[in-house]
Formats: C-alpha cells, structure tokens, sequence
C-alpha cells in the first residue's frame, strides 16, 4: 500500500518528468525518498505514528512544486553536456550544408521548388536548430521530448498550408504526378522558362514522332530523316528550354549534390543529350531507355546517341512509343501548370497537392524518432556513474 | 545576513572533515541555523550543481542497512574552492565587521 512518502515521491517525479533526463528524475526522486524513510525513521524514534513522522519529514523537505521549481532553477545551462554555443554553432553548420549554402543567398528555400523537398527538410533542421538553441538558453540540461514531439507534429501539420500556399503545382490527377511547380514568389521569373519548355517538349515530340515513324518501315540508314542522324543539330533544338546546363552528379537522400554550370555555350556537350555526361557519342539519336524527362529549369533528359543503325532501329521500336508517351504526359503537365500560374496571378491563394505536400510530412515525421534518439542519448550520458549500483 | 552561494559554500564545509550522504549534509546546514527559510529537498538541487561543476562527487552506497545513501565526496577542485570560498568570506566578514563594529563599539 502506498503511504505518503509513496504519493510525494510520484508527485515530484512527475513535476519532473519532462523537464529533466530520465536519468537525473531517477537519482533526484531516489535521493528524496531515501532523505524522506530516514527522516521518517528519526520520528518514529521519538514514538509519535508513522502517519505523523512522515507528515513532518515531508513539511521539512518542502513541497514537491518548491523543491522541483529550485531543481529547475539550479540546472545547469547545458543540453546533452555541451554548452547551448557549441550546439548552435553545429547545428547551424549542419542546417548550412543541408541548404547547399543557398540558404545564405536567398536562393534555396525562396527558389523554384524542383528542390523543394530538400529545402524543406533542410529547413526543418534549421528550424530544429533554432529551437535548440533557444530551449538550451532557457531551460538547461533537460530532457526535451515532450517539446521536440509537440513541434515536430506542428512543423509537419504546419508545412501542409506553407507548402500548399507557397508553390503552384500541376494537377493532382496527372497520371504520374508531376513533382516540380512554380514558387509562388517567382512567378514572374518562371514563366518565361515554363513557355520555353513547353517548345522544349514539343520540339523533343516533333524529334520523336519522325523517329518512330521512320524507323518503323526503314531498312537502311538512308531511309530516315537527317535530323535523327544529326545529335548536335538535336542538342540545337532541346536548348531552347535551356538557360542553364545542370548535372545531377551524386547524392545520397536528403543531401543531394548538384552541380550547375552556368555558361552552356562553354560547356562541351556530348552530341544529343543535355543532361547526360555519359552518352557515348554516337551518331544515331535514339530515344532513352528510362523515359523523358523535363524539369522546370530547363534540364532534359530525352535522348542518347547509338553508334550502329541496327541497334538505333531497335532502341527506336521498343522506346519510341514510351517516350512519346512521356513527352505527351510532359506537355500536359506543364500546360496544366501553366493554367495554375495563371489561377495564381489571378489570386488563388492555396493549391492542395498530397504529392508535394506529403513528401514533407512524411520526412518531417521520419525526423522524430531521430529527434527523441538524440534527446535519450543525450539523457543517458547524464547518468550518474553511482545509479547503477542501485540498479545492481 | 546572506551572500549569494552561501548554500554552495556551507555544503563543501560540510564535506570538509569526511564524506557524507544528503540526509547528513542537509542536517548539517539546517542545524547551522543560517540557511534562512530554504528548505530541507530544496538544498539537494545544489549539491547536484556542486556535482556537475566538478567540487564533489557521489555515490550511491547500499550497504547501510536501511534506504540506499547517496554519499557525497570532495574533489580536489572542491577542496580549492573551499579555500577560495572561505577566504572570500573571511574578506566579507571583515569588511562588514569593519563598520558594524565600529558602529556597535561607538553605540
């Protein structure tokens, strides 16, 4: 049965209970209950009840909200045993490196949201950062799940409305949805590159549609068109959509690596591939294995080069038909975006779209348990090395 | 009359002589009379402060025969700071027994 010293015990604990490391409420209720029986025992010695020498040992210790409140006070300021600086500076570092420095530039999170996953994530950990920071200034060496819990499902329920209000997407029943879109505060920056991908596309479709209709009755090399023997005549004709040339060089999920390479008239592309380095140079266009693909900012990936017409008329038989497909879907995805722009310039404030917001709950929410993994190791190398014994 | 870390201060004093566990540290400076109204669990939060800072350290001993003791230990940082501490107040009850004495001796 419990007794008082029971019920004062359970009451500081739980005053404690989020606000210190496991450990350290351990050791402090410990060391209070041992205080309180000892205190209780020099009563009893006196003769008066258990009841009585409890109540007067309790009233000496003083109530568990003063006693909590002076833990609070005389807490050190630290969290998980460094000084609240060295976390800001860390953390800082880190959510600097995740924003591929863009951040101090204006130019990651507030740019064209083909990185807008990346962005967002790496958002988050600066905004995780921050709140560090803050917490450690304030409050010490505490444990802090209850508040990395709380904030963590408010980031990810929050970034639904930022996310929906600060970039215009294309449709949501698109059958492979479209993951880029327009930031809202770019608009009028985007929409020139938006119209010239659209030529893009359309002059990568008119490329194959000429290829999959020649090669389908050609036996000889002779018998197609000029252009799809001419790669560098096709590169002409894709870098329409083109202001920039980017490579997507490496990069292991969230911190992807992107090279930019800003001049394209200085860069030496291999013949009919704007995105490809290691396009062989052949000298038959033929379309990709993989599929099409376009981005916003102009990247394609649409064609490779063969170096023999046989395996150029096979490549054209069993891809054509899915890469027109592709293009075909490209086009209406970016002319569904562009009716979006439209809506926006005209005032619509939100867009709904699960595809682009999901992807930020999910990898939020994916952060938590990284979050309270931190805080418990954190909470364990607090422990004093003496409570194990007890334990023992 | 109080200074400010007094408490810090009279809980090394008591770790002086020999070791002690909280209950007896407590006791100790409750029984000096000069802790003012703090309370008995509130002097707790300052031997652990004393603990993270490096003056003491502690220890959970079991073998009393009753409840397990937290045993509390100076470290030689403590022992210096119980020198500086004590000097600083040898300075402090000079300084103030330098006007109220002189004060006291004219009344």
């Amino acid at each position: 049965m419990r007794d008082s010293v029971d019920r004062y015990i359970q009451d500081l604990r739980a005053l404690l209970h989020f606000e210190l490391p496991e450990a350290k409420v351990d050791t402090v209720t410990l060391e209070a209950e041992s205080h309180l029986r000892e205190s209780t025992a020099k009563q009893l010695e006196v003769g008066v009840t258990l009841d009585a020498a409890q109540t007067v040992a309790i009233k000496s210790f003083g109530s568990p909200q003063r006693v909590a409140l002076t833990y609070l006070q005389r807490t050190r300021r630290k969290l998980w045993g460094l000084a609240p600086v060295w976390w800001a500076i860390t953390s800082s570092l880190v959510a600097i490196f995740c924003w591929n420095f863009h951040w101090l530039t204006l130019s990651g999170y507030f740019d064209r949201f083909g990185e807008f996953d990346k962005n967002l994530e790496a958002g988050f950990v600066g905004i995780f950062a921050v709140y560090v920071m803050v917490l450690a200034a304030r409050r010490g060496l505490r444990s802090n799940r209850l508040w990395i819990t709380l904030s963590t499902l408010g980031a990810a329920t929050l970034s639904i409305p930022i996310t929906a209000y600060w970039m215009i997407p294309a449709k949501q029943d698109i059958r492979r949805p479209f993951e880029e879109g327009v930031s809202r505060f770019h608009i009028d920056r985007d929409l020139p590159k938006l119209e010239r991908n659209l030529q893009n596309i359309s002059a990568a479709l008119g490329v194959i549609n000429q290829g999959i209709h020649d090669y389908s009755t050609a036996s000889q090399e002779s018998a197609v068109a000029s252009i799809l023997k001419d790669p560098d005549e096709v590169v002409k004709r894709l870098r329409l959509g083109s202001d920039r040339f980017s490579i997507l060089q490496s990069g292991i999920w969230p911190f992807y690596h992107q090279e930019l390479v800003p001049d394209l008239s200085k860069v030496k592309l291999p013949p009919a591939n704007v995105a490809m380095t290691t396009d062989p140079g052949g000298k038959f266009v033929v379309p990709r294995e993989s599929g099409s693909f376009v981005m916003v900012d102009g990247r394609c990936w649409v064609f490779e080069t063969v170096d023999s017409f046989t395996t150029a008329k096979m490549m054209w038989q069993k891809y054509g038909k899915t890469n027109q497909a592709d293009l075909e879907e490209l086009d209406r995805q970016f002319k569904v975006l562009r009716s979006h722009v439209s809506e926006a310039k005209q005032g619509r404030l939100f867009f709904f779209e699960p595809t682009l917001y999901m992807g930020t709950v999910f990898a939020t929410l994916f952060l938590l348990p990284i979050f309270l993994i931190v805080d418990w190791i954190g909470s364990l190398s607090g422990r004093p090395r003496g409570r194990r014994k007890v334990i023992a | 009359m109080a200074f400010r870390g007094d408490i810090k201060a009279l809980a090394l004093g008591t770790l002086q002589s020999e070791p002690l566990h909280g209950y007896e540290v407590v006791r100790r400076i409750r029984e000096s009379g000069v802790a003012g109204k703090i309370s008995e669990g509130q002097i707790y939060p300052y031997l652990h402060e004393l603990e993270e800072e490096g003056f003491v350290t502690a220890e959970w001993k079991t073998d009393t025969g009753a409840a397990p003791r937290r045993v509390y230990r100076l470290t030689p940082a403590g022992v210096a700071e119980l020198a500086r501490q004590k000097e600083t107040w040898k300075r402090f009850a000079l300084g103030i027994g330098s006007i109220l004495g002189g004060e006291v001796g004219h009344a």
